[in-house]
């Protein structure tokens, strides 16, 4: 069987602050497969842009450290690499979309040179797949790939120039200007309009298809989920507690947060119900509750679930779910 | 529908009629080029006793302005607006800041709406006070209620707005709103800035205490599903013009406006078998500033014609209450 692209193990990430430890991610398990688009989608403060930054290791450290886990890229355990090695993978192996295009972009610098700056760094001076000349030329075929209207033009202007939209078309152009193997997309249309969040969806989908790219999708809005991704791990207060194929999760859905989640979502077919709700709030990670970290705002929480942190199980091919339910039996 | 005897012009509870509002800037700090930012650009609708009225669109489209405009929170350039039959433009200072008792406001972020030097009881008391309505122990007895029927108890009334997470914190907004028993209320993008499941909470809290207490609501989102979930009309808006305006099953089942089913394509939709009609909507929004001539929507339009480059479309009632202002409709 072919190994996936990326392999996640036991990964923890903590925080490690005045108030005590957060344990942002705490274990999470999950393969991305060469060519998929893979979403891992839960509230604030789960631990998703966490997962995705430890990934790079962009973790702000103080005060945040990778405590535990393998992060395996191409058969080669990230958190193992040194930070030259670290530094030459960004940009050209994994890449990054972040959420708001505003603040990702430099404003001093015009659209093109930062655009130039990963295909000069990687191609250029550390492959010579490129000569210098050729940066110009290849900028502009980037700008014209993420369907940027007269990229000659604008090649030449400066972020507060574009659009958000077209700002989010640069960074994915920047992103994918090395032809990366893996693309972590962290909220990447939330700060856009509706239309223009279709263009950005369906831009990535387009990419994927002629470039085969894999995608890591990390986003609150399960709409965008199921237009969007091949397979699905949902996320609470720092664990995976559900993982399955994009049809599975929404038709038969076993955590009993993931059930919670997708009726929560305001539907128009049925206008006027009463939108499930989930009882309480998302709990500390500081102090997290003992045992299933979502027990108390469950339904169907036993006793064991407040004593026992539940393990992983398989329910069926590629349907895993993290609870106590599942565990007997 | 005037009746003489009681002064009222009109018996619906807002009446808003070819309303314009336009902002004043300047290109550059040192030209003397006065440019206007219609903001809104003739709107008119109505909203019933009791009915939740949604206004939706994308950013920049003028939807909160006509919040604003409605409150008397912001004069408008042209146009009229009644509000239980009066007209606003014709109220002094004094006369609105009486007729805001009756109306209440829930922003998008109530980080920036709540007073953080202030406890919730303050807060939610200050309405009463500035009314004139209640003090001491009887503002207290009110506050105390009000809190209950948000869901919040007396343990919370001597707290400050930072030690209550987001959901929490709206709460406390719309009990502020709800110490006046207004008539109305705006609802800005009320649910924005929460999850999910947490917008889910003050959705339902938002219609039980419509039910409760009759409130009529004018909801303002860019969230169709939110929109739809809740109204019972939905008027769509596109660089300050409502493009069509439909009761809320015939919208979703019926759209007539080119723009309105695109923007119904767009919405991802939380059903992986879902196919999403049509296509995607190319180009951008146009700028407030210099709107394209004729149909504000030509330059996207999948179905432009010369007619659409040159003469503004009229908003027409096509059938029983659907409104679309599009040359290709009823045409």
């Amino acid at each position: 069987m072919k190994k996936p692209l990326l392999e996640v193990r036991g990964l923890k990430t903590y925080f490690f602050t005045e108030e005590g430890v957060v344990k942002a991610v705490d274990g999470v398990d999950f393969d991305i497969e060469e060519g998929e688009i893979f979403g891992l989608v839960g509230e604030s403060g789960c631990g998703k842009s966490v997962t995705a930054l430890s990934i790079l290791r962009l973790i702000p450290s103080p005060p945040g450290r990778i405590v535990a886990g393998k992060v395996i890229f191409k058969g080669k355990d990230l958190l193992k690499m040194s930070d030259e090695e670290m530094r030459r993978l960004r940009g050209r192996e994994i890449s990054m979309i972040f959420q708001d295009p505003h603040t990702a972009l430099n404003p001093v610098f015009t659209i093109g040179d930062q655009i130039a700056e990963p295909i000069e760094l990687h191609q250029v001076i550390e492959e010579r797949l490129i000569s210098p000349d050729e940066v110009p030329k290849k900028v502009v075929e980037m700008l014209k790939l993420v369907g940027m209207p007269d990229p000659e033009v604008r090649v030449v202007e400066y972020p507060h120039q574009f659009s958000g939209g077209m700002k989010q078309r640069a960074m994915i152009a920047m992103m994918i200007s090395c032809n990366p193997s893996l693309l972590i997309a962290d909220e990447p249309t939330t700060a856009l309009d509706v239309t223009i969040q279709a263009q950005i969806l369906e831009l990535m989908r387009e990419l994927r298809r002629k470039l085969n790219t894999s995608i890591m999708l990390i986003t609150h809005n399960l709409g965008v989920i199921a237009q969007m991704c091949d397979r699905v791990a949902v996320m609470y207060a720092g664990n995976i507690v559900e993982e399955a194929d994009l049809i599975t999760l929404f038709e038969d859905p076993r955590h009993p947060y993931t059930q919670a989640l997708l009726k929560a979502i305001p539907k128009a077919d049925v206008p006027r119900g009463r939108l499930v709700t989930i009882p309480g709030m998302v709990p500390s990670l500081v102090n997290p509750p003992p045992g299933c970290r979502f027990h108390p705002r469950c339904p169907h929480a036993m006793e064991v679930c407040t004593k026992e942190d539940p393990v992983t199980i398989q329910v069926e091919k590629g349907h895993s779910v993290r609870c106590h339910l599942f565990s007997r039996g | 529908m005037a009746s003489a005897r009681s002064g009222k012009l009109y018996k619906d509870l807002v009446v808003v009629q070819d309303l314009k509002k336009y902002f004043e800037t300047k290109k550059g700090i040192f030209s003397r080029r006065v440019r206007w930012i219609r903001a809104v650009d003739g709107v008119s609708f109505l909203i019933k006793k009791g009915e939740v009225f949604g206004l939706v669109g994308e950013s920049g489209c003028g939807k909160t302005t006509v919040g604003k405009l409605i409150l008397g929170l912001i004069r408008p350039t042209a146009g009229k607006i009644y509000f239980d039959g009066r007209d606003l433009a014709r109220m002094s200072e004094e006369e609105l800041r009486r007729l805001r008792r009756r109306m209440g406001v829930v922003y998008q972020h109530p980080q920036s709406s709540l007073n953080p030097r202030m406890t919730v009881s303050q807060i939610v008391g200050r309405p009463l006070e500035i009314h004139g309505i209640a003090k001491g122990e009887e503002k207290e007895k009110i506050v105390l209620d009000v809190l209950k029927e948000v869901g919040l108890g007396p343990e919370h009334l001597d707290r400050f707005p930072h030690e209550f997470s987001g959901g929490q914190q709206q709460r406390i907004a719309i009990a502020r709103v709800l110490v006046l028993k207004p008539d109305f209320v705006v609802l800005d993008e009320p649910t924005s800035a929460l999850d999910v499941s947490v917008q889910a909470h003050i959705l339902n809290l938002l219609s039980d205490l419509r039910e409760k207490f009759g409130f009529t609501y004018l909801l303002i989102s860019h969230d169709l599903n939110v929109v739809e979930h809740m109204s019972d009309r939905i008027a769509v808006m596109y660089v300050g013009k409502i493009v069509e305006l439909a009761p809320q099953s015939e919208l979703r089942d019926n759209p007539l406006h080119p723009y309105t089913q695109s923007l119904l394509a767009a919405v991802p939709i939380p059903d992986p078998r879902y196919k999403p009609k049509g296509t995607v909507l190319r180009g951008e929004i146009p700028s407030v500033i210099d709107p394209p001539p004729g149909c504000r929507f030509h330059p996207r339009c999948p179905y432009a014609k010369p007619i659409c480059r040159e003469r503004e479309p009229e908003f027409l009632d096509v059938e029983n209450g659907h409104y679309v202002a599009c040359h290709l409709v009823g045409a």
